[in-house]
């Protein structure tokens, strides 16, 4: 449904709208007032986790566990080191949640941030003492990405092709199309403007694109 | 029609998706780019759906389980310890109230834990838990010094402490750690309050200002080490230091130099200056400020070489710290690289070679025999010792270090983060230096960069300029041979840098996988193409050690460098004429006499860069190709 009103707009606007009115023609004002329920909704159950409510805290932990997870996993490869990574993250979240502050976006973006810096954080430990980069074992695990199924991608595969992204190019990559969020949310976490992470995200996939198919130009 | 840039379109498009549109809605609305959106968009919808992986549940549960246990001391420590009365508590309160009831809990704290407890806390680190009964027991003995003097000195050597602290637990390979920065901080602040009180106190300010500069010398070396999330209050630290030197130690300067000023990184920058105009000079071809933030700023003279201490801000541009030196051309830092044969707390041997520590070295992780490192070495009143040891990027499996030499295309003087150099763009902004000795960093002048490739994007270490005029276009890459990105096409992988090789070099004469070279390449369309190499190092080969300096002076085949002698026999490769006063690269294993012995060896320079005291005549000097005269 929402797609069918998306074009019916479309059909109904001038081209000449600015491109940032027509995306917004795209969300019906159910999706606006989902999305702003949602918000209070989590805005709510973090105060409660800033009083150090047991409840509260479990809540946020089961949910953002998994997707912290899911963030590290996919940049590090390892099983244990993305567990460590999570529940490190979780801890420093617990920690510091009474320095947060609401200002209209979504919890989340602050906890992924806390989760990009222990993981740039690690990455330079590691390298000083001389361990393996976890990332560069997905490297040898598959020497050729190019050797992905045109269709679908298996989470192994994307992982062998992200390795070969720059850092940026990997975060914009991870946060906007695997984790969901938003061009500003993604800009919170990496500390640039939306302008940069639409940038980003363009070189992003076409860099993603030449490594599955280097046939084609993108 | 409004023209719109793709790249607006795109965004366009997959944030629609994200809100449920498909792609076909989006080919429908911009038909014009749908050869070029569609697989862009179908990419997205794939990536997108990619399933998540899944935790382990034991592994939650016992995440859990952490947070459970550091929930109970969070909520545990809500709890007041004591009654405060709440005349201290509400913040209404008679000022000289609240240094005492804090004193007071801090007593309760250690008496609460116990005697045993505080005497084993008191060698904690930051990372123990004990450490913050340390520092309790510190305030403790500082609550009952009457005298304010005394007082101060006592905070200051509480200070030091905490450096030392930062400096071993960096040592080990860990993070700065906040814990004791912060209680730095305060104990700095606390010996301020008490010289604005006593502003005659001559000693006292200078004890002040002498250990700010230790601190921020120390603290500006370490910037790499620390956390990201923890660069904000780390710059103010180094802010408020700066600004004590420059307040005559109360740390109330009329100039404040901002915490932001320093969120882009640090670097020096060496080279000739000059003043275009108020604050703004040029140091090498850089733009930089110069101005009252600026620490013995009084000594820079236009047309004087000098060091650099800069900041770079946020938007790329260069506010300079501290003028560190001003000399004409003297040798400043020489790199030693090699496996470690010896280490001690007083110094580390490579190759035979000794090179001491002072208390000013620093060691960004623990260093033990057999493991590779890098050491700066620098000229000392009390002679040649290392500045800083670090782990060699040849212990892990990361990115190989790359120098590329070539010419500078396009203006670069202004706050630009992006440099192109002989068509290879470079992103500048990780540069630690900029040696501008030989000339300034200008459009058309000759560098030697050291980089890292980092996917795409050629990061640079190090900028060191050879010449203001580049003799040619021609590159020289040092290189690891990675191996082939497609042999049939004769492409290379030189330290992640793609180049391709000329159909002259025949494929059996390709370089082994692993091995550093040194190749001449030039530009040809889009490709940097490899015309000649000279292998260095090969993996099965002798593991050499790499030392860059000066050539001081020359007796026939011994040379002498910054860090002492080398050998460098006419069996060995040298490139380049040699002459005393230039740079050199020489890599070399012991010799049997415990100097290095030089197997190959690349000249930098073109001309001299640095005056030397004496230049006795070579009775035998290696000609370009190594051969004996």
């Amino acid at each position: 449904m929402r797609a069918v009103a998306w074009s019916q707009t479309l059909t109904s606007l001038p081209k000449e709208r600015k491109p940032d009115v027509v995306a917004q023609q795209a969300t019906t004002d159910d999706d606006a007032v989902r999305k702003q329920a949602e918000l209070n909704t989590e805005w709510e159950l973090v105060r409660r986790a800033q009083s150090f409510d047991n409840d509260a805290i479990h809540e946020l932990y089961e949910k953002y566990f998994p997707k912290i997870y899911n963030y590290a996993f996919m940049q590090m490869g390892d099983v244990q080191a993305a567990e460590d990574l999570a529940s490190d993250v979780m801890l420093k979240m617990i920690e510091s949640i009474n320095k947060y502050t609401f200002r209209g976006l979504p919890f989340g973006a602050w906890v992924f941030r806390i989760a990009r810096n222990r993981l740039i954080d690690l990455h330079r430990r590691r390298k000083r003492r001389g361990e393996v980069d976890l990332s560069e074992t997905l490297s040898t695990a598959l020497a050729n990405p190019q050797a992905l199924a045109e269709r679908a991608l298996e989470r192994g595969q994307l992982q062998i092709a992200l390795k070969h992204l720059t850092e940026e190019q990997r975060q914009v990559i991870v946060l906007k199309f695997i984790e969901g969020f938003d061009n500003r949310s993604v800009g919170r976490i990496m500390g640039r403007s939306e302008g940069a992470i639409k940038s980003l995200q363009h070189r992003a996939l076409g860099a993603l694109r030449r490594i599955i198919h280097p046939e084609d130009r993108y | 029609m409004v023209f719109r840039r793709y790249e607006s379109i795109l965004a366009e498009c997959i944030d629609a998706m994200h809100l449920g549109a498909t792609v076909e809605d989006c080919l429908e609305r911009y038909p014009q780019q749908a050869n070029r959106l569609r697989p862009a968009l179908l990419l997205a919808e794939r990536v997108s759906q990619t399933p998540p992986a899944q935790v382990r549940p034991s592994a939650q549960a016992a995440g859990w389980k952490k947070i459970e246990k550091r929930l109970t001391e969070l909520q545990s420590a809500k709890q007041p310890v004591m009654y405060v009365p709440s005349a201290i508590r509400g913040g209404n309160y008679m000022g000289w109230l609240k240094p005492v009831a804090i004193s007071a809990i801090a007593i309760l704290t250690v008496s609460a834990v116990g005697g045993g407890t505080v005497l084993a806390a008191q060698s904690a680190m930051p990372s123990s838990p004990l450490y913050r009964v340390k520092l309790a027991g510190e305030d403790v003995r500082v609550w009952f010094i009457t005298d304010d003097t005394h007082k101060a000195n006592v905070l200051l050597d509480q200070s030091r402490q905490r450096m030392e602290e930062i400096n071993d637990t960096v040592k080990d390979g860990d993070a700065v750690p906040e814990n004791a920065l912060s209680a730095m901080e305060d104990r700095n602040r606390s010996a301020f309050e008490i010289l604005q009180g006593q502003p005659e106190n001559t000693e006292l300010r200078a004890r002040i200002i002498s250990q700010a500069a230790e601190q921020e010398d120390r603290l500006l070396a370490l910037w790499q080490e620390v956390p990201i999330d923890a660069h904000d209050s780390y710059a103010e630290v180094v802010a408020e230091l700066h600004n004590t030197q420059l307040g005559g130690g109360t740390g109330a300067a009329v100039a404040a130099l901002q915490p932001e000023e320093l969120t882009g990184g640090i670097l020096t920058i060496s080279g000739q200056a000059q003043n275009t105009g108020g604050d703004q000079w040029q140091v090498g071809g850089v733009d930089v400020r110069i101005d009252d933030q600026t620490l013995n700023r009084t000594m820079l003279q236009a047309g004087a070489s000098a060091t650099v201490l800069v900041a770079r801000s946020s938007n790329g541009r260069y506010h300079a710290l501290n003028l560190t030196s001003i000399d004409v051309g003297s040798p400043s830092s020489a790199f030693v690289s090699g496996a470690v044969e010896e280490v001690t707390d007083d110094g580390v041997r490579i190759a035979g070679q000794w090179i001491p520590f002072d208390s000013d070295t620093l060691q960004t992780a623990a260093i033990r025999p057999g493991q590779k490192v890098s050491v700066v070495v620098k000229n000392t009143s009390n002679g040649v010792v290392a500045g800083q040891v670090s782990p060699s990027s040849a212990n892990s499996n990361g990115p190989e270090t790359l120098w590329f030499e070539g010419t500078i295309q396009g203006d670069i003087s202004r706050a630009t983060s992006r440099w192109t150099v002989s068509g290879l763009e470079f992103d500048i902004t990780p540069s630690k230096g900029f040696d501008t000795r030989a000339g300034s960093a200008a459009n058309g002048a000759r560098v030697q960069i050291e980089a890292i490739a980092n996917g795409n994007e050629l990061l640079a270490q190090r900028v060191t300029v050879l010449s203001s005029k580049a003799p040619g276009d021609t590159s020289t890459i040092i290189g690891t041979f990675d191996g082939y990105i497609s042999k049939q096409e004769g492409i290379w992988s030189i330290s992640g840098l793609p180049v391709t090789a000329s159909p002259d070099i025949p494929d059996e004469d390709d370089p082994p996988e692993g091995a550093l070279i040194i190749a001449d390449a030039h530009r040809q369309g889009n490709d940097l193409v490899v015309s000649a190499f000279t292998v260095v190092e090969t993996p099965s080969g002798p593991s050499l050690v790499q030392v860059e300096g000066t050539i001081l002076e020359t007796h026939g085949s011994r040379w002498t460098l910054e860090i002492g002698q080398v050998h460098v026999p006419s069996t060995s490769k040298v490139i380049g004429k040699v002459e005393s006063g230039k740079r050199v690269i020489v890599w070399g294993t012991r010799g049997d006499d415990g100097i290095i012995e030089g197997t190959v060896a690349r000249i930098l320079d073109d001309t001299p860069i640095v005056q030397v005291q004496s230049e006795p005549t070579p009775t035998q000097v290696p000609d370009v190709t190594g051969a004996a005269p």
